[in-house]
């Protein structure tokens, strides 16, 4: 390996000289003997426990919700908000013909996404 | 990047996956571990020490990593952060020129010693010289032409602009020419 004593040896050859002296310096592999596994053993705790707890908690939420409006659907709740806005119609704030069927398919729709929200949580525990 | 890193790294995010982090960590331990073998100046087990908290830190941020520079690069700035603040903790100038930054550099570089007596002073030559450059050109050095980084990816590693790693490895190569002088024919 042989470098320019003259400065008028041109550098880029001294510089590719010294690139293969550093790139045939480096570091032979280390072998692992056993790192890798202190590392894992070091981690914190998997995160899927905690994902599975967040997700139960959204079932069991998702669920409570779905019991409170079959509890409350069940009473003339629906009928009375009908007659309140009918009377709002009445009044001549809020053109609302048939407000009671719409809300009751609200409820419907409502119901179902409730439904569907407790499936993708349930699917996503599996 | 690293199209099996790629996959690795999505498995670990998604999954949370402990097979996949342990194959990330065994392709890469040991070019993290050689580094910071390095600048720790040889000594083997606080760079071992090092390692261990760059690679857990590695796992709690991996959401972060963006994939602009390779996996090994993004740990190379791990590894490097970890090692400035271990300097800082125990409030520690490391001996780049001298005597003990010799030593300790050419403890880095002594598994790289060949059987020909030339080749070993030839290296041992090398070790000198690097041990006389401050320590961002060695960084730079090492980063570039031992470790293979680009530009781009040493800058990130050493958290500075582009134009200050090319200046270092530009001084760098000047101080090594002079240095290694030497070496030319008679």
């Amino acid at each position: 390996m042989n470098f320019s004593n003259s400065p008028e040896t041109s550098a880029p050859e001294d510089d590719a000289r010294i690139e293969q002296l550093l790139s045939d310096s480096a570091q032979p592999y280390i072998d692992d003997a056993g790192f890798s596994e202190r590392i894992l053993s070091a981690l914190p705790p998997q995160r899927r426990r905690a994902e599975r707890r967040r997700t139960a908690l959204l079932l069991c939420a998702t669920l409570l919700g779905c019991g409170y409006v079959a509890v409350f659907s069940r009473s003339d709740l629906i009928a009375f908000l009908a007659a309140m806005m009918e009377r709002l119609a009445a009044w001549g704030a809020l053109p609302v013909p048939g407000l009671g069927a719409v809300f009751t398919v609200g409820v419907l729709a409502f119901w179902i996404m409730a439904l569907g929200a407790s499936w993708w949580a349930w699917a996503r525990t599996q | 990047m690293n199209h099996r890193d790629t996959e690795l790294i999505a498995r670990v995010l998604v999954n949370d996956d402990r097979h996949a982090f342990g194959e990330l960590v065994r392709q890469h331990q040991s070019a993290v571990r050689g580094f910071l073998r390095r600048l720790t100046g040889g000594q083997h087990a606080q760079a071992d020490d090092l390692a261990q908290e760059t690679f857990i830190e590695a796992y709690r941020s991996l959401a972060r990593f963006q994939g602009e520079s390779s996996f090994g690069a993004w740990l190379f700035g791990i590894a490097y952060n970890r090692f400035r603040t271990s300097r800082r903790r125990q409030r520690e100038t490391v001996e780049w020129n001298g005597e003990a930054g010799a030593q300790g550099v050419a403890a880095g570089h002594e598994a790289t010693v060949s059987a020909a007596p030339a080749t070993v002073d030839l290296q041992q030559d090398l070790a000198a010289a690097l041990a006389r450059l401050s320590a961002d050109e060695q960084s730079a050095i090492h980063l570039c032409y031992t470790e293979g980084l680009t530009h781009e990816e040493a800058a990130a590693v050493l958290g500075c602009p582009v134009g200050t790693v090319k200046t270092h490895v530009l001084r760098a190569k000047d101080k090594l020419r002079t240095h290694l002088r030497a070496w030319a024919p008679a």
